[in-house]
């Protein structure tokens, strides 16, 4: 799943000097590259490998880099993208970041320009991934609660001390308090700031 | 197909006592009808005897000749109409030996037609005329009847349709040039973008520190090369398409190019205030060339002048056009009175994508030089400096011996003075 392994460059473009020689580049900071020459190549051999990031050509016959960031989002695959065009185009970029891509980048780049910006979107997107990670460790954890136990944490999240839970619930606070211990144990949270912050993670 | 007797037509109007039998009366009727009717034809008309000998000749023909300059009642009755055109085609009349041609051919009953346009520009105006040349036979003697026609007219509208489309596919070309420009930018930034990545690529594997695999630097480096040929094939079409579609290269009038030029550039001229002159010399010779690109060169040179000129907000806003003759060629000269090329460009300025303006993709120049260089000519620096740049063009000039036209119709003695030259 989501180990932390080599970042990989997916390159999308259909000028196939562009994209090996994007490959080239890539590599020669030591990272690994993938390269495609259409869109649809390209999600038909992804796979939720972590981190990466890709760098998509705007201009391709078939699917273009906007409709491919669109058919990206429509999956839920969160890899940040950067869009290359072609000239210096506002409306494009717009176009590009409203669609959700992550950056844009106008061709002929200056390589340091791109290598930074390919970087800063394997972290963002290896942040992005760490908190799904805990995020989906933490609702598996919440899972293993019982309906009263989850009950109890749902009030403790929003604030209410055990006397006011256990009157609530027409439990005594002794009882609360075992409650809470379980869940506490559970989530593996320390105290109760640990808790409210992973609940506020998961459910985020 | 038997047609009624023209004759037989018009015996209903004789006076009756003719049509009773006086046949010299009768004779002179028919004469008189003859000539009546050829009298009111437009066309300039002589009858030639089977030698060529001119026996007869139409008002329209008297009229053109003493408007031409013969005096009254000397319109060439008696002369041999053959060596008539012969003479005017000595003296290089354009069409002239190619009438005497036809005529000897349809005089020696080879042909029984002859017909050809030709130029017969006066002074004042450019003319064409056609001639036909018509056998007949009567009484078993073979006769002929040429007719020349003003068809100036019909002419000016062909060459206008002709000027029309030429304009048409001249202003896609210009269009199309634009729409390339930008495709080129865009299709020339693949290779480029690619030569840095590799360049890059190998760059930073050899300051890495770690040790580079020869292999993949090779690699590297050739694909740089590769690419380097791919954007020369780009540039190699470009080119290409700058000759392509073109004319064959014509003998061209060029005080007529150089005004469509200055005429091209009138409305930018006109916003930026400078005026463009032109100064011919006397005698412009005509020159070989493609008279669109020529004038493509001129547009290009004329332009980059007025945006010298006003980019520089010079005091005097002037481009001076000058034509002149010099070393067998045709030499154009285009001088603005802007502020000067500035000289980080100046080694380069004949170079693709050189450029000093904004948006300016740096192939004007270049493409023109292509261009003249195609046609055998030369397009250079002629100076440049705070009071202005010159550029020159160097065209072949045309053989000489053809385009002067004289009319064909005669007088006595003094036929060669009828030849009228185009300005």
């Amino acid at each position: 799943m989501t180990e932390p392994g080599n970042p990989v460059v997916y390159i999308v473009d259909d000028d196939a000097a562009m994209r090996e020689s994007l490959r080239f580049l890539v590599e020669s900071v030591g990272l690994t590259a993938k390269a495609f020459a259409s869109a649809s190549d390209f999600l038909n051999s992804y796979k939720n490998e972590s981190p990466c990031c890709a760098i998509i050509d705007v201009r391709m016959p078939g699917i273009s880099g906007l409709d491919l960031q669109e058919q990206l989002n429509a999956r839920s695959i969160s890899i940040p993208v950067i869009i290359v065009t072609g000239h210096a185009d506002v409306p494009m970029a717009v176009r590009a970041m409203k669609a959700g891509a992550f950056d844009f980048i106008e061709k002929p780049f200056n390589d340091q320009v791109l290598l930074e910006r390919i970087q800063r979107a394997i972290d963002d997107h290896d942040r992005e991934q760490s908190i799904q990670a805990e995020k989906e460790s933490i609702l598996e954890r919440i899972r293993t609660l019982t309906p009263r136990e989850t009950q109890v944490m749902e009030m403790v999240v929003d604030g209410n001390a055990n006397k006011q839970i256990a009157a609530n619930l027409g439990l005594s606070e002794k009882t609360i308090e075992v409650h809470r211990a379980h869940v506490m144990s559970k989530l593996g949270a320390g105290n109760a700031a640990d808790l409210i912050r992973m609940v506020l993670t998961a459910t985020r | 197909m038997q047609s009624p007797r023209l004759i037989d037509q018009l015996m209903p109007l004789a006076p009756p006592e003719l049509r009773a039998g006086d046949a010299d009366g009768l004779l002179r009727f028919v004469n008189e009808l003859l000539e009546a009717t050829i009298d009111a034809v437009a066309a300039h008309i002589a009858i030639l005897d089977e030698r060529g000998t001119v026996i007869a000749v139409n008002r329209a023909w008297r009229e053109f000749a003493e408007s031409n300059g013969a005096p009254p009642g000397d319109y060439g009755l008696g002369l041999n109409y053959v060596r008539v055109c012969r003479a005017a085609a000595g003296e290089s009349a354009l069409g002239a030996g190619d009438v005497a041609d036809g005529l000897e051919a349809v005089l020696a009953g080879q042909r029984e037609h002859f017909y050809l346009r030709y130029p017969c520009h006066s002074p004042n105006e450019n003319r064409w005329f056609q001639v036909r040349v018509n056998r007949f036979r009567v009484a078993g003697l073979a006769r002929v009847v040429v007719a020349h026609e003003n068809i100036s007219e019909t002419m000016e509208i062909e060459e206008r349709l002709l000027l029309e489309h030429v304009n048409f596919s001249h202003a896609a070309r210009l269009a199309s040039l634009g729409e390339m420009a930008a495709g080129i930018a865009h299709e020339l930034n693949q290779p480029l973008a690619a030569i840095a990545n590799y360049a890059n690529g190998c760059l930073r594997r050899l300051r890495s520190g770690a040790p580079a695999d020869p292999n993949v630097l090779v690699e590297g480096i050739e694909r740089i090369a590769d690419q380097a040929l791919r954007a020369g094939e780009i540039i190699k079409r470009l080119r290409a398409f700058a000759r392509r579609g073109d004319l064959p290269s014509t003998d061209v009038d060029l005080a007529q190019v150089i005004r469509r030029a200055i005429e091209l550039c009138k409305p930018e001229a006109a916003r930026e205030g400078v005026v463009v002159e032109f100064h011919p010399v006397s005698d412009i010779p005509r020159a070989i060339a493609d008279r669109i690109q020529i004038e493509q060169v001129l547009v290009n040179l004329i332009k980059n002048g007025i945006e010298a000129i006003s980019d520089a907000k010079s005091e005097r806003c002037r481009i001076t056009i000058a034509a002149r003759p010099a070393d067998g060629m045709v030499r154009v000269e285009v001088a603005d009175t802007g502020p000067g090329i500035d000289p980080a460009i100046r080694s380069r300025l004949f170079d693709p994508f050189a450029t000093t303006k904004p948006n300016g993709m740096g192939l004007g120049l270049s493409l023109s030089q292509s261009m003249i260089a195609a046609s055998g000519g030369r397009l250079s620096l002629e100076s440049t400096g705070p009071d202005g740049t010159t550029f020159a063009i160097a065209i072949p000039i045309a053989p000489p011996g053809r385009p002067q036209s004289p009319t064909l119709i005669p007088n006595r003695g003094s036929s060669q003075n009828h030849t009228s030259r185009q300005e």
